[in-house]
């Protein structure tokens, strides 16, 4: 009884001890699994942020502005410049 | 019965351990005894400790730099990770029997079906791709040869270690096509899934040897090909404060800007993940003491606006283009903290191109707002009037006769004012009609020795520390070369050099009541986790004019405009001060014939100056037209005109209409607040004055900017 008795627990032991290394494992596996995930999300926020920078350079707005054919309300009217005489001793 | 037994099982346990450690005990005497353990054992055992582990670099990121919109930061360059190709060909290898034994040999046949499908996958051409792995070859034989021939030649000069051995010589990395796009990667990743699926099949379907050739053959050719992400700088605007901001390469060294003089920062250190490999070599621990984590570069926020950088650029390329210049460069300051709001030069260039800019065009590179001094013309007139002024040697209703137009100083030759004859004329005339005679007469009242510390005293002749690579401090020539020609001609701008830089934080002075502000490019420094690491304030160097000759000096500036040489320079709705100036461009020996470098500084508005704008036209065509007031006040018209707006700084009838202003009208934030609500674009709550901080805590990105115009009365008057 005594040996049946050490044996189912040494059995539930080692079933015991499989399964904890077993889900070490595949939490072991998962976390490298959304550490790949992190770092491609990161590589695409890299890319959005450069993207983002793109259309919210000055040039590219006024591009896209000019396309839509939106005025640029601080678009002046050239004005004549005056003849090139100078003035004193500049 | 159950006693007995068990007794003999511990007897037996503990026989198995005495012969065990007996074992041992003989093992290790034996080996002490005879003396016979290699003498590199340590060496040893750290090269097996080594092998037992596989180091991978964690690659660190380099921190950004940020410009500024009119609240939010615009990112103005920024690293981001793009896949690469490379192949391993001494992994492409066969099997092959010489007599009994087996060789490996390259496989050709493998590697030219490999290079075959990449020049298909990637879209490159078969020949160039086999003539680059060719010359890979050779470079890195020849290489490894030459470090070879140099370790061993040191070795033979100074014996105190192991005689070197020659390493292999054959190729293991290859570079075969950086920045993939989005479809190469893809067509790569099907490409190696299909190799391996094919490789399956053909063990099912094909005859015994065969099948494992050819699955060899695939395995080898899938593994030869491997993705790497390299770190790639990206500048979003292009050109757009490329001289500001220069560039990092490939190899993550500085060019020029913000990058070298920020380098420190804004570079990162790439980290290590060091893990225990079984005997495959595959990895199952992380040691954590010798793996580190990559140290992300810090964010760099410039004060560097970004509209008023692009009106800027374009404004001084139009200029420089219709005028047929050599090149021009620009500044825009606010003069109550010193921020430089836009720093251009034209030419310019993309730091995403840099490494296909020929070395004949490097100049483009050139930050000249700071590093090429020039000498600066009529634009110095007003500093040294003012100064005059200050010290009381003149007023600015002194009258001083200019005679009829030529004037012979003692000693230092002919001035004249250029065919005009103003007679009898006050200082402030003078300053408005720009007057080469007037100016020489105050240089001769006020001396060699004052002149001289009033040029300290304003920053010529010193840096002024603005956190980029290769400024220079201007060129003011010790006193005791001065002679009697430099006494009425550094008054108006000659014999001296001076930076864009240097003179617009001059005129920044004469705008902020007087004090003479140090010129804040870097506004604030963050590190990778959002830390704030550095907040630079406002800092006033020295006073250089009291408020009142300040005042006085800028009511003068706006005469300029008014009714002087700075006519083109009216925006209409606000008061504009400014000063033109044009210059002789000093050669050899002398002024070169017809070479002028025309010069405009002007601000607004005049009640309460909230920008400086300086542009200069270099060498422009003569025959086009050459004058500060003709070639440069233009384009400085347009660039206030365009800023002010931008920044919604109401106009005169604005300000004057909205009765239920709660500043004083030396507050530009109160202007920006009038403004953007008759603009109706913001909505902006009313607040106490000199809380700018509840103000900007409701616009997006402000607590990384404070508002464009810099500061409240408060803050105003504590630096006052």
């Amino acid at each position: 009884m005594r040996y049946v008795f050490v044996i189912l627990m040494l059995t539930a032991i080692a079933l015991g001890v499989v399964h904890l290394r077993r889900t070490q494992r595949r939490l072991c596996n998962e976390i490298r699994r959304l550490d790949a995930r992190h770092t491609v999300c990161k590589r695409e926020l890299w890319s959005y942020q450069v993207e983002s920078g793109h259309l919210l350079s000055p040039g590219e707005v006024a591009k896209r502005l000019k396309r839509m054919g939106v005025v640029d309300e601080t678009t002046f009217p050239n004005r004549l410049v005056p003849s090139d005489a100078p003035e004193g001793g500049e | 019965m159950f006693i007995r037994r068990h007794n003999v099982i511990l007897g037996v346990m503990v026989l198995l351990l005495v012969c065990m450690a007996g074992y041992l005990a003989t093992r290790y005497a034996r080996y002490d005894f005879r003396g016979d353990l290699p003498h590199d054992l340590e060496q040893r055992i750290a090269r097996a400790k080594l092998g037992s582990k596989i180091v991978t670099t964690l690659p660190a990121r380099p921190g950004d730099v940020y410009g500024r919109g009119l609240q939010t930061p615009i990112i103005m360059a920024a690293s981001r990770q793009v896949p690469s190709c490379f192949i391993d060909p001494s992994l492409i290898k066969k099997t092959i029997k010489v007599g009994e034994t087996e060789q490996l040999v390259d496989d050709k046949e493998a590697l030219c079906e490999l290079l075959f499908d990449l020049a298909r996958i990637l879209k490159l051409s078969v020949g160039d791709l086999n003539v680059h792995l060719a010359l890979r070859k050779e470079e890195y034989a020849f290489a490894q040869e030459r470090s070879y021939r140099q370790k061993l030649a040191a070795w033979r000069e100074a014996p105190d270690g192991p005689k070197p051995k020659k390493k292999s010589t054959e190729l293991r990395f290859c570079w075969i096509k950086h920045e993939l796009t989005r479809a190469e990667l893809d067509a790569l990743k099907t490409w190696k899934t299909d190799l391996a699926k094919r490789a399956k099949l053909a063990t099912k379907t094909m005859a015994d040897d065969v099948g494992q050739a050819y699955r060899k053959t695939q395995r080898n050719k899938t593994r030869a090909v491997g993705i790497q992400y390299e770190w790639r700088r990206s500048y979003p605007n292009g050109s757009c404060g490329a001289t500001v901001l220069g560039y990092l390469n490939r190899n993550n060294e500085p060019g020029g800007g913000i990058h070298s003089s920020m380098a420190n920062l804004l570079l990162s250190k790439d980290g290590r993940m060091v893990q225990y490999a079984d005997v495959k070599r595959r990895a199952y621990k992380v040691d954590v003491k010798e793996s580190e984590m990559p140290q992300d570069g810090c964010n760099i926020y410039l004060s560097i606006d970004l509209n008023i950088q692009n009106t800027l650029e374009k404004n001084i390329a139009r200029a420089c283009k219709k005028f047929e210049a050599q090149w021009g460069t620009g500044v825009v300051i606010n003069p109550w903290t010193g921020d430089i709001l836009a720093m251009a030069n034209v030419p310019n260039y993309d730091p995403n191109l840099y490494n296909i800019l020929p070395r004949e065009e490097h100049h483009r590179m050139l930050n000249r707002a700071i590093c090429m001094p020039y000498e600066p013309g009529s634009i110095f007139k007003p500093m040294i009037a003012a100064s005059a002024v200050q010290l009381g040697t003149v007023n600015w209703d002194t009258i001083i006769d200019t005679g009829n137009g030529t004037y012979h100083a003692p000693r230092g030759g002919r001035i004249s004012d250029h065919g005009a004859r103003y007679g009898k004329i006050s200082v402030r005339t003078g300053v408005v009609k720009s007057s080469n005679i007037l100016m020489a007469i105050i240089g001769g009242k006020l001396g060699n020795q004052t002149l001289h510390s009033l040029l300290g005293t304003w920053g010529f002749g010193q840096e002024t520390n603005i956190c980029l690579p290769g400024e220079s401090g201007g060129i003011v020539r010790p006193l005791d070369k001065w002679d009697g020609y430099s006494t009425p001609r550094v008054p108006i701008g000659q014999e001296v050099s001076t930076t864009a830089l240097q003179v617009a934080m001059a005129y920044g002075a004469i705008a902020n009541g007087g004090l003479l502000m140090q010129p804040r490019l870097v506004q604030k420094i963050v590190d990778a986790n959002g830390k704030l690491l550095l907040d630079v304030p406002a800092h006033p160097l020295r006073r250089v004019l009291s408020k009142t000759v300040a005042n006085q000096t800028l009511g003068v500036l706006e005469e300029v405009v008014q009714r002087g040489t700075g006519k083109n320079c009216k925006v209409p709705g606000y008061r504009v001060f400014g000063k033109t100036g044009t210059a002789q461009v000093a050669g050899v020996g002398g002024y070169l014939d017809g070479a002028y470098c025309g010069s405009f500084v002007g601000g607004a508005p005049a009640e309460n100056p909230a920008l400086i704008c300086l542009i200069s036209i270099y060498r422009p065509n003569r025959r086009i037209g050459y004058y500060g007031g003709t070639v440069a006040a233009p384009a400085v018209r347009e660039v206030l005109e365009r800023s002010l707006r931008y920044l919604q700084i109401p106009t005169q009838e604005e300000t004057s209409a909205d009765s239920q202003r709660p500043h004083s009208a030396l507050d530009v934030n109160a202007g920006i607040r009038a403004g953007a609500r008759s603009a109706g674009s913001i909505p902006i709550p009313s607040v106490s004055p000199g809380s700018e901080r509840t103000w900007g805590a409701l616009i997006p990105g402000s607590e990384i900017f404070p508002p464009h115009g810099g500061l409240t009365d408060t803050h105003k008057d504590a630096i006052q």
